[in-house]
């Protein structure tokens, strides 16, 4: 459904979440804890950097770091921050005329299915998402 | 979603199910007729026909066409042939296995979407889509 960017920026994200660590985690100690090459990651977080969710700071001690408090920061920011919002707008036979003035055929029924996840996302924070994962030992990894 | 590979075999399926008479028709036409390249639908049409979905018949006055009824074919059937049988079985961070005994953090959320796309797919056939016209060629707008 995500892309593969997403998912590993999704897992990154609830990772530094589920830290509660106040200063800047190295992109290096994330992409090694969650089996992410650090190049590619460093891109994702370029992407959550340019949304206003993560700010960064070069050197030594530096790394990324929450631009607002995990309880600010929705699944669907974070989603909507790499893959952009398609998933959540787009019509899901791909056709660019769909709408209600001129629906595709699956267009109701999408609509009953796409509605409840994109509320889904938009509701849940990873504050909310941390707690779950340190209260279940949720795992990260494959 | 749904891949674009998988969004286009929707579509084509979806013209395929209004041809009068089950007639054979083209490639060539059946890609002008939903936007997609020749190439791509060539290779979409081989996967749906080896998979008995549809039939395929060369030369003059070829094409393709249903291998059988509208109402015997899911959305799920067709879209399992070109995204693959876990098409909505992955993990939703990419995880690989993902069930109860072992769930990712997202796992409890998202499995009552999943299974709810998967009753839409599964439930719904050809037929049902063909009660509605596809608007091919619209001006771009999203759908909200």
């Amino acid at each position: 459904m995500f892309s593969r960017a997403c998912e590993y920026g999704l897992r990154a994200a609830l990772y530094l979440a589920s830290l509660k660590h106040n200063g800047y985690v190295s992109i290096r100690e994330i992409g090694e804890r969650l089996n992410i090459s650090v190049p590619f990651l460093t891109k994702i977080f370029q992407k959550l950097t340019q949304a206003g969710l993560m700010q960064s700071l070069r050197g030594p001690s530096g790394g990324v770091m929450f631009a607002r408090s995990p309880e600010e920061i929705t699944l669907f920011d974070v989603i909507v921050a790499i893959d952009g919002p398609d998933l959540f707008t787009e019509c899901v036979l791909g056709l660019p005329g769909c709408g209600e003035a001129a629906p595709c055929p699956l267009h109701d029924h999408w609509k009953e299915v796409r509605t409840p996840i994109r509320d889904l996302f938009a509701s849940t924070t990873l504050a909310d998402m941390a707690r779950r994962i340190q209260e279940a030992r949720l795992r990260l990894t494959a | 979603m749904i891949s674009r590979s998988g969004q286009q075999a929707l579509v084509a399926m979806q013209v395929l199910a209004q041809q009068r008479a089950r007639r054979f028709l083209p490639v060539h036409q059946l890609s002008r007729m939903i936007g997609a390249s020749p190439h791509t639908l060539a290779r979409i049409m081989l996967r749906l026909t080896a998979a008995g979905l549809t039939h395929a018949l060369r030369g003059p006055g070829g094409g393709v066409r249903l291998a059988r009824s509208a109402r015997e074919i899911t959305l799920f059937e067709i879209l399992q042939e070109i995204d693959g049988p876990d098409v909505l079985n992955q993990c939703v961070l990419g995880l690989g296995p993902c069930d109860e005994a072992r769930p990712c953090p997202l796992h409890a959320l998202w499995f009552p979407c999943r299974q709810q796309l998967r009753r839409l797919l599964t439930e719904t056939t050809l037929a049902d889509l063909t009660q509605r016209t596809i608007p091919l060629n619209q001006p771009e707008k999203p759908c909200i």
